[in-house]
């Protein structure tokens, strides 16, 4: 049979409905940032611009809290302009701003709240992007992973700023070593995509704490000395929570007025296992999406005040996180079981849950949602309790130089427990 | 070989094998590689998609294809034995037709276009 002889029935156009208020979701997420955030600096222009220069400065190497360098205003603003950076480059290269892009803008707007700045993204992107014109690719083919990947941000501040190389040959280096750290990547992210065979959500974290050991081990072996301390805002929740409540609130409103069907779509989310790729938006439509964003986003809240958890940028990083990928594979059926394996163990061992790796973990934990969708709850309660344990040995590997430490740590409890998981359920079912 | 070749593969051996889930033993994958596009068929003589499927199938095939999704998560499809990544499909290829006919089985094709084709070109 010739194929090529066949007509084409495809319908018209066929650009999803939902494109345009998922796109404006996404530009008035960042545009919400900013606003807050000059709100926070009292609209005064010389305290964001000179917290924005602190940020800029920084070494970045993990936990690096923005509100703690530079204040609260300065941090969010930073968030924003980050998320609209992101939302410029996928309308530029013409993706369609679907359940990934969410997840993206929402992760890199979360991270610019402990990590990543407006210097230390770009030279991670643009390695990414040269692989991929060496690779004969059109450029929007690998944006995601060039996306997700600035979370090997930290390899560039630390490199410019962080090890003393005079000027200006430390910019140059931090560039190259951004550059080389983007270009690794990508052959990098798609290998571990077997490994965890999209059981772990937060992938592309996987993959850079592999880039980010190998560059940590390098710099170890030549007795390279770091800079960049530890920093940590001990804040309570007025400032921030009635922020993020009126923007969850608005979340589900929007959703709920945009999509009559939106609670039945919600239902048909909360019945999948979540597991890549879980394109919500596309599947669902955008209402139910949104309803789902806006629960999630009240749910993890709620774990951080339930567990009397600082309201800082990397809580709040967290926490925009999970919102994002609740377009992405997350919702409460899944997500919470890992959450509360967490919960119970940062509580029964000496880590304890108000450190900043647990509280961390806490939500950062749900990149395991689809073990618990797929295997059921009891499993990713386990899974949960394992992330916990190796959340906090696997960080000395890359020493801080990738910032989604939970999703290098995620990836290895689904390497470890989706073959057993699989084995297991492949006997119980030759066994009945 | 070249990734739109292969992840048109991957589409066919997807397909093959939600029809095979779904109780076929008597599919057949035929490709037909062209420098501009390509197309898979995958049909089933002893099986014929019900409607709701149909209109599964036609959903999941109604948007536009996403290459920032497909090139990255595209090994995903056909990793499963005991689930479907047609979700997944909607990502790498386009519908060009599905058939169903009384007594005759279920035919579908999806087609590709060859980005490497059009990389060339450009240059």
């Amino acid at each position: 049979m010739d194929l090529s002889r066949l007509r084409i029935r495809r319908a018209a156009g066929g650009i999803d409905a939902d494109a345009k208020l998922i796109n404006r979701t996404a530009l008035g997420f960042a545009l919400a940032l900013i606003a807050f955030g000059f709100w926070k600096a009292g609209f005064d222009p010389a305290v964001v611009i000179r917290g924005l220069g602190v940020i800029v400065v920084q070494p970045d190497i993990l936990i690096n809290d923005y509100v703690a360098r530079a204040g609260l205003g300065p941090a969010f603003v930073n968030s924003g302009l980050l998320a609209l950076s992101t939302w410029a480059v996928l309308r530029l290269v013409g993706v369609l701003i679907s359940g990934p892009a969410l997840a993206t803008i929402f992760t890199v707007a979360g991270f610019a709240l402990f990590g990543k700045s407006a210097f230390n993204i770009w030279p991670i992107m643009a390695g990414v992007m040269i692989f991929t014109k060496v690779e004969g690719r059109p450029v929007k083919d690998n944006i995601i992973v060039a996306l997700f990947g600035t979370a090997l941000a930290p390899i560039v501040s630390e490199v410019t700023f962080g090890i003393g190389i005079p000027a200006p040959w430390n910019l140059v280096s931090g560039i190259a070593a951004g550059l080389a750290a983007g270009f690794f990547l990508t052959p990098v992210a798609r290998g571990a995509l077997d490994f965890t065979r999209g059981y772990n959500l937060y992938n592309v974290g996987f993959a850079s704490g592999f880039v980010g050991t190998v560059t940590m081990s390098v710099l170890r072996a030549f007795e390279v000395p770091l800079s960049g301390g530890f920093a940590w805002a001990e804040s309570g929740p007025d400032e921030i929570l009635p922020f993020l409540a009126l923007y969850f609130a608005s979340m589900i409103v929007l959703g709920l007025v945009e999509d009559e069907d939106a609670l039945g779509g919600l239902l048909r989310i909360f019945g999948t296992t979540g597991r890549l790729v879980a394109d919500y938006p596309r599947a669902f439509g955008i209402g139910a999406t949104l309803v789902n964003m806006g629960l999630m986003g009240f749910i993890s809240c709620m774990l951080v005040l339930a567990t009397g958890g600082d309201w800082n940028g990397p809580v709040v990083g967290g926490i925009f996180t999970v919102v994002g990928f609740a377009a992405f594979g997350k919702h409460p059926l899944n997500a919470l079981p890992p959450m509360l394996g967490v919960a119970l163990a940062s509580s029964i061992t000496h880590y304890g849950l108000d450190s900043p790796g647990s509280q961390l973990a806490l939500l950062f934990s749900a990149t395991l949602a689809p073990i618990s969708g797929a295997y059921g709850p009891i499993a990713g309660f386990a899974a949960g309790i394992l992330h916990l344990t190796l959340v906090h040995t696997v960080g000395h590997l890359h020493g801080g130089l990738d910032l989604y430490n939970n999703g290098f740590s995620g990836g290895m409890v689904a390497g470890i427990m989706v073959p057993m998981l699989d084995w297991i359920k492949e006997r119980t079912r030759h066994e009945s | 070989m070249n990734l739109d070749a292969t992840q048109l593969m991957r589409c066919g051996d997807e397909l093959a094998k939600y029809f095979y889930q779904h109780g076929s033993r008597r599919i057949r994958v035929s490709y037909d590689f062209g420098e501009e596009r390509s197309f898979c068929a995958v049909s089933a003589s002893d099986f014929q998609l019900g409607e709701e499927d149909q209109a599964r199938f036609r959903k999941i095939f109604s948007g536009p294809i996403q290459p920032e999704i497909a090139s990255y998560y595209g090994s995903l499809a056909g990793r499963k034995r005991d689930s479907s990544e047609l979700d997944l499909l909607g990502t790498m290829a386009e519908l060009e037709d599905l058939m169903v006919t009384e007594g005759g089985g279920t035919q579908i094709v999806v087609s590709r276009r060859e980005a490497e084709y059009f990389g060339k070109k450009r240059k």
